[in-house]
């Protein structure tokens, strides 16, 4: 085997596939049209196929390129992958070196998906994943060598099902790893009580879970969640030094994103900060997700309110 | 070869079914397994989907796999893999599977009344030679066949929009900017307008017309779509 020689997964296209493709563009009105719903079809087929063997869940049935009323309207090629989101299918062409977006399908997509098509179309050869993330500000282009591995694909699909459950907190059920911060925060210097003092006086009701993270250095990611009258959830994320150290590491990056993978808030820790924070409000069933970068390494939670 | 393989099987056979580990263990195997040569091959029409079921069978059941004594690793593997499918392409030709392919002499009457066999109407390209060369041509057919022209009945729709219901979804700061001017500029012209000039035209920030296209355009076309459809 010669290890310098691209190496990609082939998922074979059966004929199943290919009857399911001349369905959805014998609907469509004109003969470029149909080729577009051909080519998508044949792109999700795949990847479903390809996501099967891996045994991952897959709903056709969900997604938009499986429903007729916004095939035909959209140049969508999304496939649904149940409580964990959206995966864009998008066929390259042998003589094509990118992926070209259309405006429809850059939001609402947890990621995009790579599937290079043969001239015969027997065979097509998964070439990467992009997440929905990597993409913000050049939306409409995916150059083939800015493709990641399809390890990026698995991480992102498990990490997106093991979302934390905000709501399930109010009712006492904690996810893994979230300990009261008296836990999380016993090797700090500062005492746990110091850090959650100076928050019960005006807010009662809210709730404080912490996490200890691994960045390269250790960390502890607190949780603050407090709900309001409404269906608004007040949040509050710090992050503090682990491992009794006393200041964070300089350069660490807290970034928030919201569920279609827009960077809403970031802060950076500076020389000598003892804690850094970020605090903005969601509704319910709102989605989010919290970054923690420093240096080469990124660690990603994700919430559900 | 051989070391690789089994470190790989290795690998996969450590993780339980539908971890991530197991998930990427399984990637890699099947980038190399794939490409050995030997797997057997087929010219029935239903080939591709037998090979399809068979990497399913590999990824659920290569926790079974043994190496034939005195054999290598690689070639054990493929022996196992083609043992399986081997067995999924015998079905293809089984009588009465789904997959049973009809006498090509049959004789069969078409549309005219006149007889002709099965081998006539056959399309000159088997899809097996479907090429993307052949594809527009293809398509063009069966658009041709289909009745099924409902895009063009909802382009209709929205030119006409009879019930104003289009017209009716407008932003609050410009009726102009309805849903009817825009799934016209954003969808039935091709290439479809970019919002943010549509913006400017109407003096509209984009965001604005952005949220009002995504969230009420959006679903009313995806809803009359649906009621198009049903009709």
């Amino acid at each position: 085997m010669n290890s310098t020689q691209p190496n990609h997964l082939q998922v074979p296209l059966g004929r199943d596939a290919h009857q399911k493709a001349e369905e959805f563009a014998a609907e469509q009105d004109t003969p470029e049209k149909g080729k577009q719903v051909y080519l998508n079809t044949l792109a999700v087929y795949a990847v479903d196929n390809y996501l099967k063997w891996l045994n991952v869940e897959t709903a056709l049935h969900q997604s938009d390129s499986w429903n007729w009323s916004i095939r035909t309207f959209f140049d969508v090629a999304d496939l649904m992958l149940p409580s964990v989101g959206r995966i864009e299918c998008r066929a390259v062409l042998p003589w094509e070196d990118a992926l070209v977006l259309p405006q429809e399908v850059t939001r609402e997509r947890i990621g995009y998906v790579a599937v290079r098509l043969k001239e015969q179309l027997d065979f097509v050869e998964i070439l990467g994943f992009v997440p929905a993330r990597a993409i913000i500000g050049q939306p409409e282009i995916i150059e083939i060598n800015r493709l990641q591995s399809l390890d990026v694909l698995i991480d992102t699909i498990n990490r997106r099902k093991t979302l934390v459950n905000l709501c399930q907190w109010l009712e006492g059920v904690f996810d893994r790893g979230w300990q009261s911060p008296e836990l999380a925060l016993a090797g700090n210097f500062r005492s746990a009580a110091t850090i959650t003092r100076q928050d019960t006086e005006s807010q009662t009701n809210s709730i404080s879970r912490a996490k200890v993270i691994n960045v390269g250095r250790q960390i502890v990611l607190l949780m603050e969640l407090t709900p309001t009258n409404s269906a608004v959830f007040d949040i509050r994320l710090r992050v503090y030094p682990a491992e009794n150290t006393v200041h964070l590491p300089q350069d660490l990056q807290l970034t928030i994103f919201d569920e279609s993978g827009n960077a809403c808030m970031k802060t950076q820790a500076e020389t000598a900060n003892d804690w850094i924070q970020l605090e903005f409000s969601c509704q319910h069933e709102e989605k989010f997700s919290v970054e923690l970068e420093l240096g080469e390494t990124c660690i990603t939670e994700e919430f559900v309110v | 070869m051989d070391e690789q393989l089994q470190k790989l099987i290795e690998e996969v056979c450590l993780y339980e079914e539908g971890t991530p580990e197991r998930q990427k263990a399984l990637n890699k195997l099947l980038m190399i397994v794939q490409q050995l040569p030997g797997i057997k091959k087929d010219g029935h029409q239903d080939y591709l989907e037998a090979l399809n079921k068979t990497w399913e069978w590999v990824c659920r059941s290569i926790d079974k796999f043994k190496v034939n004594p005195g054999d290598s690793l690689q070639n054990s593997l493929v022996k196992w893999i083609n043992g399986y499918l081997k067995w999924r392409i015998k079905d293809l030709y089984v009588p009465d599977s789904k997959y049973s392919t009809l006498s090509l002499d049959r004789p069969i009457s078409n549309d005219e009344g006149s007889k002709v066999t099965q081998l006539d109407i056959l399309p000159d390209s088997q899809f097996q030679d479907i090429t993307l060369d052949l594809l527009d041509k293809k398509i063009a057919e069966i658009q041709k066949r289909s009745r099924h022209t409902w895009g063009e009945r909802i382009s209709r729709f929205i030119e006409k929009d009879q019930s104003r219901v289009l017209r009716h979804c407008c932003t609050r700061v410009n009726p102009e900017c309805n849903c009817q001017l825009l799934a016209k500029r954003l969808l039935l012209v091709k290439p479809s307008h970019k919002i943010a000039d549509i913006a400017r035209e109407f003096n509209v920030s984009s965001q604005t017309l952005y949220s009002h296209w995504k969230k009420k355009c959006l679903p009313l076309l995806r809803e009359i779509g649906v009621i198009l459809r049903i009709d």
